[in-house]
């Protein structure tokens, strides 16, 4: 079921009504929210639901145990069992043939014959987003940062509250927990932000995203058919598809969690306005690169050795963070080339412009290069993320360069005209510092951005409900 | 200035109130039926599609018909731009209207309008023709006409079922109608977007019909024409006819009608390109078309099949297989009254004939 199809909005409007005629009974509402949570994922493919409540129900009893050993071994082994079946579910169903056939591959390679048993293996929608957050919860409860629930209902919820459990983004048990454990209201300041983050999201999603996806596809499935100024086009189309695809998703899950009274993570912070590496991923997929920081990068011993173990850490964390995206090559060419981009800039900029770049410490123009170099950098890791292979990256940037085409002057000024809102809103959102800074205006004035915003969706969005990006990972 | 609130996630969000969502609401809500209505005097005024606008204008012309015309046309888009009224009348002589709508109105169209016709202003004195494609018959009645088409019909709510044949719509078919027919910014989304973003608004395209409802093309398009075919040429190469039940169903109306209110009806086929005329392929469809219709005119005295071979043209004289430029409209158009001309000579002869046994006989079987 996806956000936006009308099968959901017909769910919505059934849940909606129930979830506030329960608001004084909060057990009843998180039974409500569970049981539609279950329904929204068993809609995709109702045998994943077994699936969701194995991993649920491990976690569940695992962190009590871990809790309740008083001996630092026995805690450590039902931590150990809890990660094991978290990366064997997650492993066997997104990695097993990768692996199989990556091996398989290798021995071909030194002369050894071998047939990968490759397994016609459905991949389970949102697995890696609610693995990681099960591990997280774990980890936590092991690390003395938490105290476990002994709600099995408030758990259960955690993991599958259907805003989140797809796509993320991936919430902290010490934030979401107590939110499904203690009372709450629907006040009317969440519904205001809430129904900004919805519409927002819609528009970054069905008009910039999917308008974006019409023009970056063609030019990434038939390459070889374009050049010139068309194929870095293509990149930027993507650049600025996935980014409103996975932002216009993260949106809606914030605010379809406001209407219902919950407050999930931010997940994006205008990531293309970044200075720098650390400063992009700082600002880019929070929730999974905070969660690598805390729970991959540090364990590793982050940044506390040597200058050598730093980078390895950094390169090791970036690549595993690439695999998460998916069992390909591409994504690990991707991760590791993060990882590669922060180590260059640990090694020749050491300026933490990105702390405050408008303070005046810094000349402007000083500034401005950066963001846009940052910003073809990351267009270039865009090209290896969506590529097929490495040798069709390689050939895409043999192909770019300046020539024009027929097609060209169009494909820049459709660009053009669907990003335009996006800067326009992100401008505004990084001079003020604020996401949510339109719902600051007068009512009849974000009134009227609605109405804007409505009509431009009702005549530019796509209509038929193209997939989230984010929901093969 | 109210307290701002962080929330679990250490957020700040602005603070706000029952009544300041329901003006942002109810001021959003304005905007778009606001920017709908726009959108909806600003197409009428400039249409942009042709089909749309064809078939309001010609069901508008039939609803404020102010007297019976002699000849009244009836048929798809061929008969729009192929039927030339100045050439009718000095060929059969008498007043004409041409109704003709599109192909996708399928003979549900003709069978409506000729109800309409023959309710308002009695039976037309010269008859009623028919114009259609040869790839008219075999089609159903499509989401298209469901939505968009019956939305132009300019007839008080419910007249698909009022009219016969009628046409059944479910609960989607009648959200899509009045979507169509009141939501411009949902349902023509795909011609306002191109208006927007080929900035032409200040330079609508320009439909026009003559008073008689026929509608001129001046250029010949060969390049369209042999494209056409080739789409033509691979539809009858993987189809075999057969007529779809609401054509057969308009047919049987249409026949009823002609024979209950005694006058003549023509069905005729539409201008031609000569190239698809000689296929092979295209030669086996269009012989079961032709027996079909021939089935359905058989034994009535009111309902006739004429131009059983169509009328061809060369590819410089069409705008695509079956729209005959304003030039070779002349020529289709001679030659449809010439068949219709022989068509009468030879039920005047048969009546001369069989005149003196037959004369106390019923005339309507």
């Amino acid at each position: 079921m996806l956000f936006n199809s009308r099968t959901f909005l017909l769910f919505f409007a059934a849940v909606y009504p129930v979830h506030l005629a329960l608001r004084r009974n909060r057990r009843a509402q998180n039974v409500a929210l569970l049981l539609a949570s279950l329904v929204f994922y068993g809609f995709w493919d109702w045998r994943f639901l077994g699936l969701l409540a194995a991993s649920s129900g491990i976690d569940f009893f695992t962190a009590q145990k871990i809790h309740d050993s008083p001996a630092p071994k026995r805690r450590k082994a039902f931590l150990v069992l809890s990660l094991v079946s978290n990366l064997s579910i997650l492993g066997f169903f997104k990695y097993f043939n990768f692996f199989a056939e990556s091996t398989a591959a290798l021995l071909r390679t030194v002369g050894l014959h071998a047939t990968a048993p490759t397994l016609s293996i459905l991949l389970p929608v949102g697995i890696s987003f609610y693995t990681f957050q099960a591990m997280s919860y774990c980890i936590d409860v092991y690390r003395g940062e938490l105290e476990p629930t002994r709600s099995p209902l408030d758990y259960a919820l955690f993991i599958a509250f259907f805003p989140h459990l797809v796509a993320g983004p991936i919430q902290r048990p010490r934030v979401l927990l107590p939110q499904m454990a203690n009372e709450r209201k629907v006040t009317w300041d969440q519904v205001n932000a809430g129904l900004f983050l919805i519409v927002w999201g819609f528009v970054k999603k069905v008009l910039i995203g999917d308008n974006m996806a019409g023009l970056a596809n063609p030019i990434f499935d038939h390459f070889r058919d374009h050049r010139g100024l068309d194929v870095i086009l293509g990149a930027l189309a993507f650049t600025l598809q996935i980014y409103a695809d996975f932002s216009g998703y993260s949106d809606i899950a914030r605010g379809l969690s406001k209407l219902l009274g919950f407050e999930l993570l931010v997940n994006f912070r205008l990531p293309y306005f970044a200075l720098n590496p650390t400063d992009f991923w700082q600002r880019w997929h929070v929730s999974l690169s905070s969660w690598l920081r805390d729970y991959l990068y540090i364990p590793l011993g982050g940044s506390r050795g040597s200058s050598k173990a730093t980078y390895r850490n950094l390169v090791l964390t970036m690549l595993l963070g690439g695999l998460w995206h998916g069992a390909a090559w591409n994504f690990v060419l991707w991760g590791t080339y993060h990882g590669a981009l922060l180590v260059l800039y640990r090694l020749l900029d050491r300026n933490p412009e990105h702390l405050e770049p408008w303070s005046g410490k810094f000349s402007r123009g000083r500034v401005l290069a950066k963001m846009a170099l940052m910003f073809a950098l990351t267009v270039v890791g865009w090209v290896f993320f969506r590529s097929r292979s490495a040798g069709q990256a390689v050939e895409m940037f043999s192909r770019m360069g300046f020539g024009v085409s027929e097609g060209t002057r169009d494909l820049a000024g459709t660009i053009g005209f669907f990003a335009s809102p996006l800067l326009a809103m992100e401008l505004w959102q990084y001079r003020t510092g604020d996401l949510l800074v339109l719902t600051r205006a007068r009512p009849w004035v974000l009134g009227l951005a609605y109405g804007a915003m409505l009509t431009a969706l009702l005549i530019f969005g796509v209509r038929d409900s193209v997939e989230f990006i984010y929901f093969q990972f | 200035m109210e307290r701002e609130r962080a929330t679990a996630t250490g957020e700040t969000i602005a603070p706000s109130s029952k009544s300041n969502v329901a003006v942002t609401l109810a001021v959003a809500l304005m905007v778009v039926a606001g920017l709908n209505v726009a959108a909806l005097f600003y197409l009428r005024a400039f249409p942009r599609n042709r089909t749309y606008w064809l078939v309001e204008q010609k069901w508008r012309k039939l609803e404020t018909l102010s007297e019976p015309v002699d000849w009244v046309f009836l048929g798809d888009s061929s008969g729009n731009q192929g039927v030339r009224s100045d050439v009718w009348s000095a060929a059969l002589n008498g007043s004409s209207a041409n109704f003709c709508t599109v192909a996708d109105m399928l003979a549900l169209g003709d069978a409506w309008m000729l109800e309409r016709y023959v309710e308002r202003h009695g039976p037309p004195k010269g008859g009623a023709v028919i114009v259609h494609a040869y790839d008219m018959w075999h089609r159903p009645v499509s989401d298209g006409m469901r939505g968009q088409l019956l939305a132009r019909v300019p007839l008080p709510w419910g007249f698909w079922e009022r009219l016969t044949p009628p046409v059944s719509l479910g609960a989607r078919d009648m959200v899509s109608l009045l979507a169509s027919k009141h939501l411009p910014l949902y349902s023509q989304n795909t011609t306002l977007a191109n208006i927007l973003l080929g900035a032409d608004w200040l330079h609508p395209p320009h439909f026009q019909l003559d008073a008689s409802g026929y509608m001129a093309h001046p250029d010949a398009n060969p390049e369209a024409v042999q494209k056409d075919a080739e789409v033509h040429l691979q539809f009858v190469r993987k189809h075999t006819f057969k007529p779809s039940a609401p054509n057969l169903a308009a047919l049987l109306r249409i026949r009823e009608l002609a024979e209950k209110k005694r006058f003549h009806v023509y069905l005729a086929t539409s201008p031609l390109f000569a190239d698809l005329a000689h296929d092979l392929p295209w030669r086996r469809y269009f012989v079961k078309v032709r027996k079909q219709l021939e089935q359905s005119a058989a034994g009535s005295p009111f309902l006739h099949f004429v131009l059983k071979i169509p009328v061809t043209f060369r590819a410089d004289e069409l705008e695509n297989v079956d729209h005959a430029t304003h030039e070779s409209a002349a020529a289709y158009t001679q030659a449809l009254a010439n068949s219709i001309k022989a068509e009468l000579a030879a039920r005047e002869s048969l009546g001369r004939r069989k005149g003196a046994a037959d004369s106390a006989l019923p005339l309507v079987f």
